[in-house]
């Protein structure tokens, strides 16, 4: 109160008399200036005896044009002084800069610990951010993203030949729609050498200029290469001619082998292109006018499986250019109501993955994003703490710094260069660490995967978030210091003695924050950890052990194969070896990470319209013995047999929620459904409900149909129950299948637990990603848990001192300073798992066989936190313990 | 053009004789104008206001620093003083200067050669 009546008193004059100082006026001061100039000419004019009238006229003669000069120096005084202005802010912010690199070069251990705090954060978030980027964000890459758009039929459907020539053959308000098939082929570099397997997409007219791509080298298709009769051409893409022909320029007009046909190289794709649709990465390119050609199917039977890309015609926007496209699929509609009835049109932006799959990765990177963020969160907590520490080492200096004049915003604003220097610093090296990890992660992805996750690398976006991220991370770990800092009170400060006690309780509440943000971590992680584990026990209604599968692709040689003799042919052979006690075919082995949904119409049910009627199902295509293989019971009736074959009655097995799910009441048996392929199947058999798509999952109603009578499958995975081991079944199947089809490259033998860890692939993702950002959490955590214990045992040096005086044992000390931190660390662990178990429920749907409240998950997680905690405050707890009690007391 | 190296000669020539006139001590504007006035002899005739800008222009390069004061009559005026760097001006100035009377003296006075 008394100082303040004191600072009135003197302030108010000081204002006062440095009024021109702090607050130059230069126009007043040039008046003053030239008026002393005339007046002195006037005084000494007068001393020698002029006219004080005859004086004033000479004066202003000698002088001049007052006016004009006046003029000409105010506008000299402002440029100056403008220019002044400028170089001043620049020398200031030098000023800063340096004076924070010096601050952080003097001491290294704060700025390594502070920096790798922020690192890890910014590394965590920029490389989740990169995926995100890519994989919602960013166009496709390599091509002309500019009126580029997504053609989809209703909700997100690639579209049938016919409607996508229909549409492109009638809208004006495009200039190409083109769509885009993908399908693994058989390929041989050469008539003689031996089959691999490559990747196709077959393309339609207009494909390479309707999203602006350019060859490399050679040309791209013309209007001659469309003609069916024209011998056969296709564009090779850039990776594929690099790995195949080593970037041989003379592999254009050679001769290669698809399908078993000789197709020749016209034209190499440019490098950065990959495919229309993200995710993709074809090797070949092909006109779809040989697809029947290559395929031995009619263009029609493809079925909706063109991923179509249209060009908007300059000018015309999103909404005219989709309401042109429904008008026209109305008048498709017209032509066949019963083929194409119900199907709409849809637009939307290439961004990122189809729209089929954006929803679903939304979420997961929302999710993932939280938790990267959390990390950053820790990170920040932990260079906060010690800033503050750091800022109750320098308080002397800031007094002093105060004392003499230096203003709290000029203070403030070093304190937050020193921040923003640690941010940047950190910003740096995790852009550089996320750009590495993006970088290697194609590597890590087998290349039969065929998944191009090349474009994960960052761009400018991604730089964006960063440094919007190394700002934003600055005012949350550094503003709060630095106001402190900077509002101290300077004759407290100058004394060195600090009554306040607010400063270790606000580092307290950073424990207790960074205590929930990790247990936040660690206990989602561990959910799915749990998750992961207990799949691995859940019983499927299968059994998978001592199941070999391979998987068959006779598609990979088109038109070339006969697929029901050739998958018959190798039934019978394998059946008949002695080492095999089962063997069956399945379209789609359960649990693998596909699978196949079609409508059935119980017979005699109310049909409108065939897209609406009877009801969605899962279904299977498989051999006989497939239930007997897998060891599904047969609840009623029989499986599929030897009998059931082209010729005989269509037949089917449902499993027990088809069966409540079609009949709700009567005997099942013997009913009959119509199918897609528009046949009535009759029921022979009720199995018993088995997984299908995920593990653990509710039941799913699911239809067998027998391969020799449903629409025949090229690809088919060939299941064998048998003791022989893998590189047995390998050699055995390779050999048995070289000479049933010799065009065909060696298909991939595996077991079929090892086919089934496809499914658990995102919780398996999330377990690694999570346990990671989980550990790096308890690292943090644990440098902060140790620097608040250490400052506060630091602050309580007398006390303690005095204490251990008075007799206060050993362990009674080191309790004492273990609890001080353990009360704060209880109640952060009290949070977080709160906030973890509402997240857990969230995640309900991806996490199976676990529930949001697993004892064992989260006890876990308590028991980690509880350690590392002890650890991080057993060492300041020790000192404190040790010290000397008269030299503690005497400190300070 | 020409006009403009003119007024950079006149200019150049007006700094060099403030330069020197401060050299002496520290003055005012008018102070300056009387000392080049009665140093010349009337010989050169510059209106007094062009001071001024030369004045303040060298203000801000930092070749004079100024200081309020107060006059004799109790009036604010503006003392002007070389500061070290104008010092250095002054010197650098004054040599080019004397190269330059005694280069343009040379050809002046040169002896017509015969060819």
């Amino acid at each position: 109160m008394r100082r303040d009546e004191d600072h009135s008193q003197t302030r108010e004059p000081a204002w006062r008399r440095y009024l021109r100082f702090l607050r130059p006026n230069p126009a007043a001061d040039l008046d003053d200036e030239l008026r002393d100039h005339l007046e002195s000419s006037i005084e000494d004019l007068v001393a020698r005896g002029m006219s004080r009238e005859a004086a004033r006229v000479e004066a202003a003669r000698r002088f001049g044009d007052v006016s004009r000069v006046r003029e000409v120096v105010q506008h000299l005084d402002q440029r100056y002084s403008t220019q002044r202005g400028r170089l001043a802010i620049l020398e200031t912010v030098v000023q800063d800069v340096r004076y924070a690199a010096r601050g952080l070069r003097r001491s290294p251990a704060f700025l390594v610990v502070a920096t790798i705090s922020i690192a890890l954060g910014i590394a965590a978030n920029a490389t989740m951010f990169s995926v995100v980027n890519a994989l919602l964000l960013r166009p496709i890459p390599g091509a002309n993203a500019d009126r580029l758009v997504r053609v989809y039929q209703n909700h997100h459907s690639p579209f049938q030949w016919e409607e996508l020539s229909w549409l492109r053959d009638h809208a004006v308000s495009f200039d190409y729609i083109v769509g885009e098939r993908y399908q693994v082929m058989s390929f041989r570099p050469a008539t003689n050498a031996d089959a691999e397997r490559a990747r196709a997409s077959f393309v339609t007219r207009g494909f390479f200029p309707a999203l602006g791509v350019t060859m490399a080298t050679g040309r791209a298709f013309d209007s001659d290469d469309r003609d069916a009769a024209a011998p056969p051409v296709v564009v090779i893409s850039y990776a594929f001619w690099q790995r195949r022909f080593a970037g041989d320029s003379a592999v254009l007009g050679r001769t290669i082998s698809v399908a078993d046909h000789p197709v020749t190289i016209i034209g190499v794709a440019s490098p950065a292109f990959r495919s229309s649709v993200l995710g993709w990465a074809p090797e070949l390119f092909i006109p779809h006018s040989i697809m029947p050609l290559l395929t031995g199917q009619p263009l029609a039977e493809f079925g909706g499986s063109f991923y179509t890309t249209g060009r908007l015609h300059r000018g015309v926007d999103m909404g005219s250019g989709e309401a042109e496209l429904r008008g026209l699929a109305r008048q498709l509609v017209l032509t066949d109501t019963a083929r194409y009835g119900g199907m709409t049109v849809r637009l939307d932006h290439i961004r990122g993955v189809n729209a089929e799959e954006r929803a679903g990765f939304a979420v997961g990177s929302a999710f993932l994003m939280t938790m990267v963020g959390l990390v950053l969160l820790i990170g920040c907590a932990n260079v906060a703490n010690m800033l503050l520490g750091r800022a109750a080492n320098r308080r002397r200096e800031f007094g002093v710094r105060l004392a003499i004049g230096a203003n709290r915003t000029r203070l403030v604003r070093q304190l937050l260069t020193e921040s923003l220097m640690i941010a940047a610093i950190g910003g740096v090296a995790g852009f550089a660490v996320a750009r590495a990890i993006t970088r290697a992660l194609p590597s890590i992805l087998p290349p039969e995967a065929g998944v191009d996750i090349t474009f994960l690398q960052p761009d400018f976006r991604v730089v964006l978030f960063t440094s919007v991220l190394c700002l934003l991370t600055t005012i949350v770990f550094g503003l709060a210091p630095a106001l402190r800092a900077a509002s101290t009170d300077v004759v407290a400060m100058l004394k060195g003695s600090d009554a306040r006690v607010g400063r270790v309780r606000r580092r307290g509440a950073l424990v207790v924050g960074q205590a929930a943000l990790c247990v936040v971590l660690l206990a989602v992680a561990s959910l799915f950890l749990r998750s992961l584990a207990s799949s691995r026990t859940v019983d499927p209604g299968f059994r998978a052990d001592g199941v070999i599968d391979a998987t068959i692709d006779l598609s990979l040689l088109g038109g070339r194969a006969n697929p029901p003799a050739t998958f018959a042919r190798i039934m019978r052979e394998t059946s008949a070896m002695p080492s095999i006690s089962s063997a069956t075919l399945a379209a789609v082995v359960p649990l693998s990470g596909s699978n196949m949904e079609s409508r059935a119409i119980p017979e005699g049910a109310a049909v409108q319209s065939d897209r609406r009627a009877g009801s969605m199902v899962y279904f299977n295509v498989v051999a006989p013995k497939f239930f007997a293989t897998l060891q599904t019971p047969i609840l009623r009736g029989r499986e599929f047999a030897e009998t059931d074959d082209s010729t005989s009655t269509p037949v089917a097995v449902v499993n027990e929620t088809a069966a409540r799910r079609l009949w709700p009441s009567g005997d099942v048996l013997g009913k009959r459904f119509k199918w897609g392929d528009g046949r009535l199947y009759q029921v022979v058999g009720i199995a018993r409900d088995a997984n299908y798509v995920m593990p653990g999952e509710s039941p799913k109603p699911t239809i067998y149909l027998p391969f020799t009578q449903a629409e025949h499958r090229a690809e088919m995975t060939l299941q064998l129950r048998t003791t022989a081991d893998v590189a047995t079944m390998r050699r055995t199947i390779w050999a048995l299948l070289r000479d049933a089809t010799p065009q065909l490259p060696p298909p991939a033998v595996v077991r079929m637990v090892d086919d089934m860890s496809i499914t658990l692939l995102p919780v398996r993702l999330g377990a690694t990603f999570l346990g990671t950002f989980g550990a790096l959490a308890l690292v943090l955590a644990a440098a902060g848990i140790y620097g608040v214990a250490s400052y506060s045992v630091s602050r309580r040096t007398r006390e303690i001192g005095i204490r251990a005086a008075l007799g206060a044992t050993r362990t009674r000390i080191i309790a004492m300073v273990l609890w001080e931190n353990g009360r704060r660390v209880a109640a952060g662990t009290a949070i977080g798992l709160a906030v973890a178990i509402l997240i857990g429920l969230g995640l309900s749907s991806i996490l199976y066989g676990v529930r949001a409240v697993d004892p064992v998950a989260l006890g876990g997680v308590v028991v980690a936190i509880a350690t590392v905690a002890a650890a991080a405050s057993f060492g300041p707890a020790r000192r404190a313990a040790n010290a000397d009690p008269v030299r503690s007391i005497r400190s300070e | 053009m020409a006009a403009d190296r003119d007024v950079d000669l006149i200019q150049g020539t007006l700094n060099v004789l403030i330069l020197k006139t401060l050299s002496q001590g520290p003055m005012n504007g008018y102070g300056i104008a009387r000392f080049v006035r009665e140093a010349t002899a009337g010989g050169i005739e510059v209106e007094e206001g062009a001071l001024y800008p030369a004045l303040h222009r060298m203000e801000h390069r930092e070749w004079i620093a100024a200081e309020w004061g107060v006059s004799e009559n109790n009036r604010r005026a503006k003392y002007y003083r070389l500061t070290p760097l104008g010092r250095r001006m002054l010197r650098a100035r004054t040599e080019s200067w004397e190269r330059l009377v005694d280069a343009v003296g040379k050809v002046l006075y040169a002896e017509p050669r015969r060819a």
